[in-house]
């Protein structure tokens, strides 16, 4: 599978200035790219568009040729910056989980989630471990692009050492694409294979305050 | 400061948390409303059972509220007239809630047309003086139980109904909606698993308290003539009769009927408050 993004461009209302402007990016099954670049160039507003949650002003974004699918489950998931927004605060953590599709108790003890986390809500869990069942329910059986969105940035070194590994050896063994944004270059090294700078593949003409 | 450790302390008394307190009162009002409902089911026709050899009767032990000018038992009068209120109140303020509920969610899940018009709507219902409205469609829909049902159902609904636009409107910008449709789900089953659990205590507190004006607005229209037949002992009623008879010195006739009725209105909307102190999302886990 193939995932590009061709000619981009993306701003919120035609009176705001261009966040992106013909970013063309591209990945293939199994490979893993980092995107790096100060705040405010557009990165996630890129993988937000990347995974279907936006829609490009202009510009296509093509899964092996085809348009993304609005409706069924996308191959290409994004995991948020931010675990509490992105679970439904009034389920419990065993609900969220099944939303992907059924539990498997290998996913849960590779991650490290325990089982009476699952009797949880959100907010008695905290951001890393939320985290963990975001990656979790971002590795449903039909993910064949991962893209983690700063994801480990508020974890301590155990867990995102923990995290990654897992989220690597999946991705080997199922063939999964990573994009990886992140503002630490040495995860970045140590993970991808090809770094993209968005300073190089965003057009806008002005700094970004 | 001193209100939360004042409340510790006292919750500490009884040994009960604050959640606890909370609905045990709920279940105590409850209770009363219940009570009364069914007491007034068993009071049959005596209600309307007249005695002139017991006509005017001031307040006493054997008759609490007095007897009116045809002898009949004001007690069982205005048990039987409040009944009689809160059955129109729960099916008038239910069909209400309901409707408020489901209009609200057309307006946030529908198209930008759908929304306007709803918003249009509201504000036409809104805009017009409430008892006008009521008077209005309860004479248009023929007066009497059907008339009054109609009049009350179709004109409370536009505060509920904005509030659940708001609060789907809210949730469905939320990261985990998007995050569920990537995931594949239908927007049916967001609405059902996401979004339905989100409103339902909006909806159950609208109810409560839609309650407190269905019953409100049954007795003004009654008052007035327009809603429940005479021959039926509710408050209006009652307390429209009694208009003649007050120059006459029985201040009765209307001082028990009316303070009752208050009474209901405050408890359904205590037991609304309560409603809202449990379902709340923010105050929920105190």
């Amino acid at each position: 599978m193939h995932l590009e993004a061709n000619n981009i461009y993306f701003r919120y209302t035609s009176k705001t200035p261009f966040i992106l402007k013909k970013v063309s990016f591209s990945i293939g099954e199994g490979e893993r790219v980092g995107v790096v670049s100060p705040s405010g160039y557009g990165k996630t507003t890129l993988v937000k568009i990347l995974a279907g949650y936006e829609k490009p002003t202009k510009g296509e974004v093509l899964l092996d040729g085809k348009p993304l699918d609005p409706k069924g489950i996308l191959p290409v998931q994004l995991i948020p910056q931010h675990p509490e927004s992105s679970v439904n605060p009034r389920w419990k953590m065993q609900k969220v989980l099944e939303e992907a599709g059924q539990l498997r108790s290998e996913v849960m003890s590779a991650m490290g989630i325990e089982p009476e986390w699952l009797d949880r809500y959100p907010r008695e869990l905290s951001g890393g471990e939320l985290q963990r069942f975001c990656v979790a329910r971002a590795l449903c059986a039909d993910t064949r692009f991962l893209i983690a969105d700063e994801i480990s940035t508020m974890l301590d070194v155990i867990t995102q050492a923990q995290i990654w590994r897992y989220i690597l050896s999946e991705a080997d063994r199922r063939g999964i694409g990573l994009v990886v944004v992140t503002h630490n270059p040495a995860l970045a090294e140590r993970v991808c294979a090809r770094i993209v700078d968005l300073r190089d593949i965003n057009h806008i003409e002005q700094e970004p305050k | 400061m001193d209100k939360q450790l004042a409340i510790k302390a006292s919750g500490q008394r009884f040994g009960f948390n604050r959640r606890v307190r909370t609905v045990i009162i709920s279940i105590f009002l409850l209770g009363i409303i219940i009570g009364i409902f069914i007491a007034g089911i068993f009071i049959g026709d005596d209600a309307m059972a007249v005695d002139f050899t017991r006509k005017g009767i001031r307040p006493s032990w054997e008759y609490p509220f007095g007897t009116d000018w045809l002898g009949r038992n004001m007690l069982l009068r205005t048990v039987k007239g409040l009944s009689i209120s809160i059955m129109v109140g729960t099916v008038a303020s239910a069909v209400s809630a309901v409707l408020a509920t489901i209009i609200g969610i057309a307006a946030a899940m529908g198209s930008k047309w759908m929304d306007s018009a709803i918003g249009w709507l509201i504000d036409l219902v809104m805009g017009v003086p409430h008892l006008l409205l009521l008077i209005l469609i309860a004479f248009a829909c023929g007066r009497g139980l059907t008339g009054l049902l109609t009049g009350i159902a179709v004109t409370h609904w536009t505060g509920l109904a904005r509030l659940v636009r708001a609060e789907v409107l809210q949730i469905r910008s939320q990261q985990y909606i998007t995050i569920s449709r990537r995931l594949g789900k239908s927007t049916g089953w967001i609405l059902l698993h996401h979004i339905l659990p989100h409103v339902l205590p909006q909806f159950v507190v609208g109810l409560v308290l839609l309650f407190p004006h269905a019953i409100l607005h049954e007795s003004s229209l009654s008052f007035l003539g327009y809603g429940l037949p005479p021959e039926q002992p509710a408050i209006g009623i009652i307390l429209a009769e009694s208009m003649k008879y007050l120059t006459g010195g029985m201040w009765w006739l209307a001082f028990f009927p009316g303070i009752t009725l208050v009474l209901i209105v405050i408890l359904f909307d205590k037991l609304g408050e309560n409603l809202k102190t449990l379902l709340d999302p923010y105050s929920a886990h105190e």
